[in-house]
């Protein structure tokens, strides 16, 4: 149609364009754009009218563009519209064609812009070089380095993750070239996460429409993955790199481009501390837990089968098998496991099974207790621990006990030890101790320690100090009594001489008991005759000098009432005399 | 009769004391436990803590520290608790258990054993608080001390014998009291042992930063202690590896 319509017009007015003359004008949107900004160049080629009505007609224009590629990004070209043949009666010039470029400034500088040529009818005619000064600009604004039309991205749904929570990862294409064709593409590897792709269905993704920066895009979806970080912190998802064919036709084979995605960030926090003992590692939402028992009532040596279903939206597929904490008595087989776990781009979700096969080996009522299931609920950033409720399990006595009671036994050392692996529990009661000082050791405490015995010894010495000069009078005493005796005879035999028998008698009297006293230690109040002869046994003085000297006491005393004779007076003092020399001797001994 | 009446008496006495001194302490030790039972375990750490700087010990107290310490992870201090529990009850069944598990936490291996020595079976029977051994000796010696003098002033010889035997008696129970008290003395105050804090600290072979470096320890090993300037402890670790050790990087017991 074009070509019919040049060909009608080249016929009609291919006279007129004689004189006429060409020339290309330049228009800016933005003489001194900013790094980043987007500016609009146009090239219009117009003809100058010499009067009337103007028209020109051509078998099409050719462009020769300069190139920007290196200081600037093409976003956008073409031929923006192109009015020729008619040009308005006023006006003195008339547009023929206008090639516009939407730019993006990528540097600060002067530059230069080499000019462009339009060809038609033979003709070259070629614009001015013109000058664009780009400013420091908003230092923000992205630039895009690549091919504007085409770019690969990976697109996250969350920025920001626990560890162990899911999350979903597109890898696209965005592309504005009709005949595209993706030859090859390479799927990095990432550390730190653990990775499930999402199942596309039998024709792949499907192709979708975006709007990018106003610009319509068809997305192409290569993969979709579900990623669960293994580890926290700030993790990078690897850049993916495509080959694609751009331009491709039946004529043309159009040409190769390798694109290279971003690669974005992803924070992953650590889970809260301190993590619960029983923690299954599972962090998501809507957990439920459902146990199943096949049997209450069985033999020894029969199998209970107990089923353990776990559901919820969080990685299901790294779930471990649960500790089920059946007696020791009871054996416990690896369980089946059957896991209905759906991958979508949304997560993962589905249940888990996990089919125990147990055998008691003795019989009695065992109490199975409650099963327990800790996870990190994401929604309430919260462990949250699922409960169900135990079980008593009556086991009665089988056909074979004995046969595997070796087997039970074995089974028994090791759940033993498993059920030591924890610490054991706080003591509940305690009797305080203040840490005060030490009395021990200070010089006080052997202060206090050693003066009670001073006290004693002090005390001790002073009484035996005092009863040593008690004994030394009584000793004068013992050793003067047989002198004060002979003194106390002499005055005796003086009063015989002067015929006074009865002082005579008295003063022997005294002059006896004075010496028992005084030898013997008896006090003047105890002296009676018994006494002195007790005393004088115990001094071992022979019972014949005693018995002599009782009597003498006794003929003492008689004679004070009835005087004897001279020579009994006599006899008696000459007596009293050897007796208490026979004391004395006997005494000594 | 009297000596009997005398020394119930005064262990009464010391019991009325201490226990009216430590009962607010002791509510707060059952507080701990309820938020130990709840796993609020920086709550219980920071209640049993305060019993601790009030200047309060037992053996419970530091055991329930070692679990609180276990709970939160905090090795170092673990091991630290349990091995003062452990002095003040030897061979404590349960916190060679927990002390063991502690000790697998840790990465440089611990080979300085606990040997049990007598003292410490008799530290086991005679713990109580700090100062009633020293008190009770001087106690028993005034009351040895008594009977001298009435068996000084007494004449009748029966009676003066037993007087006699009881004051032998209560003078070699007196002696007895005075090696327990100087036992628990020591317990008490000697440090014998230290426990690396610092997650990774260089041995020096002189106590000086520009020595060289021996050997490296990390927390929560144990070390013995031989020697001490201003700065740094001399210790042994694995049978006769000494070197030099800042002394902020241990805390001894």
């Amino acid at each position: 149609m074009k070509n019919i319509i040049i060909i009608l017009f080249a016929s009609l007015f291919s006279l007129s364009i004689l004189g006429q003359k060409m020339f290309v004008d330049i228009k800016t949107t933005n003489p001194s754009p900013g790094v980043g900004d987007k500016f609009k160049v146009s090239y219009i080629l117009k003809l100058k009218l010499s009067g009337g009505v103007a028209s020109i007609s051509h078998n099409g224009i050719k462009i020769k563009k300069p190139n920007f590629s290196e200081d600037f990004v093409i976003i956008d070209e073409g031929k923006e519209s192109s009015r020729f043949g008619f040009g308005n009666m006023g006006s003195q010039e008339m547009e023929i064609q206008k090639y516009s470029f939407i730019l993006q400034a990528k540097k600060k500088g002067s530059f230069k812009i080499q000019p462009l040529t339009f060809t038609i009818n033979g003709d070259n005619i070629t614009s001015g070089i013109f000058t664009i000064n780009v400013g420091k600009g908003n230092p923000n604004a992205k630039i895009q380095t690549s091919d504007p039309n085409l770019f690969a991205r990976i697109e996250v749904n969350k920025r920001s993750l626990y560890k162990g929570e899911a999350a979903s990862v597109s890898y696209k294409v965005y592309t504005r070239y009709n005949g595209f064709n993706i030859e090859d593409y390479d799927m990095p590897m990432s550390n730190g996460f653990w990775k499930e792709e999402v199942k596309s269905g039998k024709n792949g993704w499907p192709q979708t429409t975006a709007t990018v920066n106003g610009q319509n895009y068809y997305v192409l979806t290569l993969k979709k993955e579900i990623i669960v970080p293994q580890k926290s912190g700030e993790l990078k998802l690897e850049p993916f790199e495509i080959k694609a064919q751009i331009g491709r036709s039946f004529f043309s084979p159009g040409t190769v481009k390798d694109l290279k995605s971003n690669s974005p960030t992803i924070k992953v926090k650590s889970l809260p501390t301190p993590k619960p003992s029983d923690f299954s590692d599972q962090v998501g939402n809507n957990y439920k837990i459902d146990i199943n028992y096949s049997t209450s009532n069985l033999k020894t040596n029969d199998p209970l089968d107990i089923n353990v279903t776990i559901s919820g939206k969080g990685n299901l597929k790294q779930l471990s098998t649960p500790q089920l904490n059946l007696p020791p008595d009871f054996e416990v087989f690896d369980p089946e496991i059957k896991d209905n776990v759906k991958v979508s781009s949304s997560g993962i979700s589905g249940k888990k099974t996990f089919n125990f096969l147990a055998i008691p080996r003795h019989r009695g009522d065992y109490n199975i207790p409650e099963f327990t299931f800790t996870y990190f609920d994401v929604n309430s950033k919260k462990y949250k621990t699922l409960k169900a409720a135990g079980k008593t399990i009556k086991v009665a006595k089988g056909d074979n006990e004995t046969e595997s009671n070796t087997l039970s036994v074995n089974n028994n050392q090791q759940n033993v030890e498993i059920l030591n692996s924890g610490i054991r529990h706080i003591k509940d009661d305690t009797t305080l101790y203040a840490n005060k000082d030490s009395f021990y050791g200070t010089f006080l405490y052997w202060t206090l320690i050693i003066l009670p015995f001073l006290i004693v010894i002090s005390y001790y010495s002073f009484i035996v100090i005092k009863r040593n000069t008690q004994s030394d009078e009584s000793s004068i005493r013992v050793k003067n009594a047989n002198k004060n005796a002979n003194n106390q005879f002499k005055k005796a035999s003086l009063l015989l001489g002067e015929n006074k028998h009865l002082e005579f008698y008295e003063e022997t009297y005294k002059a006896l008991t004075n010496y028992c006293s005084h030898k013997l230690s008896i006090s003047k109040a105890n002296l009676n005759k018994e006494f002195i002869t007790e005393t004088l046994e115990s001094k071992q003085v022979s019972s014949s000098t005693i018995k002599s000297l009782i009597e003498l006491l006794n003929e003492c005393e008689m004679a004070r009432f009835s005087p004897l004779t001279n020579e009994g007076a006599e006899k008696t003092l000459n007596n009293a005399i050897s007796i208490v020399n026979q004391i004395e001797q006997d005494v000594k001994k | 009769m009297l000596k009997n009446n005398i020394i119930l008496l005064i262990s009464f006495l010391f019991l009325i004391f201490t226990a009216n001194a430590n009962n607010q302490l002791e509510l707060t030790f059952t507080e701990g436990n309820k938020a130990y039972n709840e796993t609020n375990y920086l709550k219980a750490d920071s209640l049993y803590s305060i019993i601790e700087k009030e200047g309060f010990y037992s053996t419970e107290l530091f055991y329930n520290l070692g679990n609180t310490n276990y709970k939160l992870d905090n090795i170092p201090a673990t091991i630290y608790y349990y091995e003062k529990a452990l002095k003040l009850s030897p061979g404590n069944e349960e916190i060679i258990h927990n002390l063991k598990l502690a000790n697998n936490k840790i990465s440089d291996k611990n080979t300085i054993k606990t040997s049990s020595r007598i003292e410490d079976v008799i530290y086991t029977y005679i713990k109580t608080s700090t100062n009633f051994w020293s008190n009770t000796s001087v106690a028993l010696m005034f009351i040895c001390c008594g009977l001298f003098m009435l068996f000084i002033f007494i004449r009748k010889l029966k009676l003066k014998k037993i007087i006699f035997y009881s004051a032998i008696a209560v003078f070699i129970i007196g002696l007895t009291t005075i090696y327990l008290s100087a036992l628990q003395h020591k317990k008490l105050t000697s440090k014998e042992y230290g426990i690396v804090f610092a997650p990774s600290i260089d041995l020096k072979m002189e106590p000086s930063d520009n020595s060289s470096t021996a050997f490296i320890l990390h927390e929560g090993t144990k070390v013995k202690l031989l020697n001490e300037n201003e700065n740094w402890y001399e210790i042994s670790f694995d049978k006769g590896q000494i070197a030099w050790i800042k002394k902020e990087a241990l805390k001894t017991f």
